[in-house]
Formats: structure tokens, C-alpha cells, sequence
């Protein structure tokens, strides 16, 4: 009886022992992102050990094309992945299931980041003038795609008038200074070194123009994995939270940890923003009908998690 | 029935049996059908685009671009093979460039011609051009070199200019091997046609399969690649007739 009883004992002790070490073991995730400085939370949490602190194994994993890395996070290569809103939708509308898990940056009119350059020698005043022109843009119906084709659409000029073209963005400039487009919608630092360099002038802010104040990008997951994942997820928020107070203490620590994952410093850093709403997804599913671009409707509350 | 029509209907049953197991398949949902839609789905909306008309003008565009881009390969291609043929210093001056020149994939001189010819019709016909253009050069050269000594001692005798040689001797000779090179030639053509749609942005098939992926609209990716797949098809069967009228001695049985 004793020894039975020593048997039970021994088998809860190893039991709770097992739960235990399984709890404290840190979450393995891995996290895409494209270049850019909107994710700066992310590479300070990782460098500042935020992720750990909060009990996540996180390996970031550059991702230069942002519409393939819904396709990876599908494929489990990735469990958390950057998006812009219009990505994130035209999946959804495509029949896979995504979630926001937390916002990344705004982008403001007051602040602006994302612009129309003109290549020296064309000459744009006002929308209209695009018309007969070839725009480069670092992804078709990207954010910065839909949002240049909101502002034509604002003007009454008609969409086909204006040849939009897809090439990498670190290739943009260089195709507007050899000419094989007319301007180029584009994201800095590339902006500012088309400024710099003399190749363009700034031809439009018409980001902010559309909108003053809009949710450019933001972490997704599946809402599968979201479900399964509850306490990875308030991790992740949790990490991305103190990267972003970092950032605020530490400005100059920060660029020094942007210059590391990216290879350049931004002039400026965008509007972070680590709460995501799903009013912030109207503007674009609004945007969205009107061009087109969705067969299905797309309802905001059941893309952002609370 | 005859041989020729068994064989034939064998085959269009195979193709059947696969697209039904293709749909069979996708009913099972062991691929998520976001990236795996059966094929009555694709057919769907290709029917839905015929019927609305909106498939012409990108199957014109794209079939457009492979035939000029095709008949500039084949134009330098058979010209070229003849020059290395019949002259031993052309091959000579021309072969170390060509043998250098003929492993680049087509695909990675495209950043290249975009520099120089921009994001144009101009740089798709260049780069369709240059991928396609080897199989005829090779076949030319193997066909032009290939004519026989008696046919050549004739036109000598003849006393024949060398072009009036190349033109009713060693081309007509050269015939079946060339057409073997302008068939494969056409399949280069078709590929680099929606490659360069795709990377240029080029309305036409290959960018409407492109915006299709990026879309996450499979159903409209798979009906482009089966219009794709028409159209090569289609080609391959004209260019065959094509060669049956031009060589009609190849196909007599004895």
C-alpha cells in the first residue's frame, strides 16, 4: 500500500515537474518582415532581449516581397509575418484566414513617408497630369499601389491612362533616373535619396492627401494559429510594446539597431503604432470596393483581434 | 478505325483521366483550395472571360509579342546558321561569341534589356528573340552543313552564285532540320513571353496570371495557364501542318 502510494505520489511529482518545464519553455516563433523601419519594435525586442524576456524564441526572417509573406505564413516557414492592410485583405478576399495581431506604423499627413517622385524633367502639378505616364510602384495592389490609384480616382483620371508598373523597391530609383518610368510612389528612405541624388522631385504627398492619418502596416498570423497561440500572441504584443518604449528612450540606441537589420538609417521614423483597430481597416476596404479589388465582404471585426 | 485515330483518342482519354483526377483530387481538399482549385472552377472562369470577351485582347497581346518576338529568332537564327555553314571563317570569327552567349538564360539578360530598351515591347521582342533564337541557329547550322555532296557538286557544276546555292539547294535541304529547330524555337518563344509580361508589366497573358497570384485568385491563375497551354499546343499543331505542305517527301511511306 505504501509503496503504491509512494508510486502515485512519484508520477504526480514527475507530471508537475513535466508541465512545468513545458510552460517555461519559450515559444518558438519565427517572424517575417520586409526592410523597412516600420518594424523597428521588432528588431529592438530581438536585440534587447524583449522577445526572450517574454518567453519567446523568435528568429526574424527578412522577407523582401511583402505579398509573399502571407503565402509563407501559410506554409508555417513563418508564424507571424508583416502586412499592409490591402495585402492582408485581398488574402482574406481570396479565401485564407488572417488575423492583425498588432499594429506596426501609421502614416501621417503631417509626417508623410510614402510619396509621388517625378524623374527630373516631367513636369507634375496636379493628378491629371499622370495620365500618359509610367509609375513604379514596389507592388501591385500594394498599399502604396491602391492608395496612388484612390488619389487618381479622387481626380476623375481614369486608371487606364496611367501605366503602373511592379519592380522591387531598391530598384526604383534606378529605373527612374535611366528613364523607364515617369515617377515612381515610394517608400524612404528610397525617397529621400531620389531627392538627394537629383534624380526626381517630390511630385505629390498624395498619401496623405487620401488620408491624413492611415494604418500602413501591421503583424498577422492565421486566426487558426491565433486560437491555438493565445499567450504567444499577448507575448508578442508584450515584446513589441517595450521595443516601442525603447525606441522612445532611446532614439540613437535605436538607429544603431535600424542601421543593423536594414543597412540604413531612415531620415526620420514613421508614426509607430502597436494597437490595431478595426476601424483602421475601413479606409481600405472602402477604397477597395470602389476599385474593385474585393469580391467578397470583408468585415473588420473578425480581422483584427481583440 | 485506324491506327492513327486510336492513338489519338488514347490520348485525348489520358488527358481526360488526369483532369479528372485533378478534380477529384481537389474535391478531397488535401491542398488547401486557395492554391489547388479543381478544374471546373478554372473552367468556369474561362468561360466566364470568353463569354465577356475580356480573354482577346490579353490572348491577342501575348500571341502577338511570341510570334514577332518568334520570327526574329528564326530571321537571324536561319540566316546566321547559314553564314557559319558555308563560310569557315564566320564560323570561325562567330562561334567563341555564340558558344558564350548561348548558356545565359534568356530570363537573366532581362534587367540588362530593361536598362537599355526600358519596360517595353521593345525589350520583350529582344529578350524573346534571344532565348529562342538558339535551337534554329543550331539546327540551321547542322542542316546547312549537313547538305548532301551530291546535291553540292550539282549546283557546282550548275555553275550556282552562292546565294542561288543557299536558295534552291542547301535551304530545301536544310528544311526538315530547321523546322525541327523553329518548333522548339516556338516553345522559348511562348515562355519568355509571359516571363517578360510578368517582370515588365506588359498587358497580356503572363501578367494577368501574375496578378492573378498576387491576388490569391487561383482559379483565375489555373484558366490562364490552361489558355497558356492552348495556345502552345495550338502552335505545335500549325507549325506540324505547316511541315507536312512544306515537305510533303518527309511523310511518304514507301
Amino acid at each position: 500500500m505504501a509503496k503504491l502510494l509512494a508510486r502515485i505520489i512519484a508520477g504526480l511529482l514527475l507530471s508537475v515537474v513535466a508541465v512545468a518545464t513545458a510552460t517555461a519553455q519559450p515559444a518558438k516563433v519565427t517572424i517575417g518582415y520586409p526592410p523597412a523601419t516600420d518594424f523597428l519594435a521588432a528588431y529592438v525586442a530581438k536585440d534587447k532581449g524583449f522577445f526572450e524576456k517574454h518567453n519567446i524564441d523568435a528568429t526574424l526572417t527578412r522577407l523582401p516581397v511583402v505579398t509573399n509573406i502571407p503565402s509563407a505564413i501559410v506554409s508555417d516557414s513563418v508564424q507571424i509575418g508583416m502586412t499592409t492592410v490591402p495585402v492582408l485583405l485581398q488574402a482574406v478576399d481570396g479565401g485564407l484566414d488572417f488575423v492583425i495581431l498588432a499594429g506596426a506604423a501609421h502614416h501621417t499627413k503631417a509626417s508623410p513617408f510614402i510619396s509621388l517622385m517625378a524623374r527630373k524633367g516631367v513636369k507634375v502639378e496636379k493628378p491629371a497630369d499622370l495620365a500618359g505616364k509610367k509609375v513604379g510602384v514596389p507592388g501591385i495592389n500594394s498599399v502604396i499601389d491602391v492608395m496612388l490609384r484612390k488619389w487618381l480616382t479622387n481626380s476623375k483620371v481614369p486608371l487606364n491612362q496611367v501605366t503602373v508598373i511592379e519592380a522591387p523597391l531598391p530598384q526604383l530609383p534606378d529605373l527612374l533616373k535611366v528613364g523607364s518610368v515617369d515617377l515612381v510612389a515610394i517608400v524612404e528612405p528610397f525617397r529621400s535619396r531620389i531627392l538627394g541624388g537629383d534624380v526626381g522631385t517630390l511630385a505629390a504627398e498624395y498619401f496623405g492627401e487620401v488620408d491624413p492619418d492611415v494604418l500602413v502596416s501591421a503583424w498577422m498570423a492565421t486566426g487558426d494559429w491565433a486560437k491555438k497561440n493565445p499567450e504567444t500572441v499577448k507575448n508578442f504584443r508584450a515584446a513589441i510594446d517595450d521595443g516601442l518604449a525603447f525606441i522612445k528612450d532611446n532614439p540613437q540606441e535605436a538607429r544603431v539597431i535600424e542601421k543593423m537589420y536594414l543597412g540604413f538609417n531612415s531620415p526620420r521614423f514613421p508614426t509607430f503604432e502597436n494597437k490595431a483597430k478595426p476601424d483602421d481597416l475601413n479606409v481600405f476596404i472602402a477604397i477597395g470596393k470602389e476599385l474593385g479589388l474585393y469580391r467578397t465582404a470583408l468585415d473588420p471585426k473578425k480581422l483584427v483581434l481583440p | 478505325m485506324s491506327p492513327r485515330a486510336i492513338t489519338r483518342l488514347a490520348a485525348l482519354i489520358f488527358a481526360l483521366a488526369l483532369v479528372l483526377a485533378w478534380q477529384i483530387l481537389a474535391e478531397l481538399r488535401l491542398i488547401s483550395p486557395i492554391f489547388f482549385p479543381a478544374p471546373s472552377r478554372a473552367l468556369s472562369v474561362l468561360i466566364a472571360r470568353i463569354a465577356d470577351g475580356s480573354i482577346w485582347l490579353s490572348l491577342a497581346a501575348t500571341v502577338l509579342r511570341m510570334i514577332f518576338g518568334w520570327l526574329l529568332a528564326c530571321l537571324v537564327g536561319i540566316a546566321l546558321g547559314a553564314a557559319i555553314a558555308s563560310s569557315r571563317l564566320a564560323r570561325d570569327l562567330l562561334e567563341p561569341t555564340l558558344e558564350f552567349l548561348r548558356p545565359l538564360p534568356a530570363s537573366a539578360i532581362i534587367p540588362v534589356a530593361i536598362l537599355f530598351l526600358g519596360l517595353s515591347n521593345a525589350m520583350a521582342l529582344a529578350v524573346i528573340a534571344f532565348g529562342a533564337i538558339w535551337p534554329v541557329l543550331l539546327a540551321s547550322v547542322h542542316g546547312f552543313s549537313s547538305v548532301p555532296d551530291e546535291l553540292r557538286n550539282v549546283a557546282d557544276v550548275l555553275g550556282f552564285s552562292r546565294a542561288r546555292y543557299l536558295r534552291i539547294v542547301a535551304l530545301p535541304a536544310a528544311a526538315p532540320d530547321i523546322l525541327s529547330g523553329v518548333r522548339v524555337s516556338l516553345a522559348i518563344a511562348l515562355i519568355l513571353t509571359v516571363v517578360t509580361e510578368m517582370q515588365a508589366s506588359l498587358a497580356g497573358l503572363g501578367w494577368e496570371i501574375f496578378y492573378a497570384q498576387r491576388v490569391y485568385r487561383s482559379a483565375d491563375l489555373y484558366a490562364g495557364l490552361i489558355v497558356l497551354g492552348a495556345v502552345g499546343f495550338a502552335a505545335n499543331q500549325l507549325l506540324q501542318q505547316l511541315e507536312r505542305r512544306a515537305l510533303p517527301w518527309r511523310h511518304l511511306t514507301p
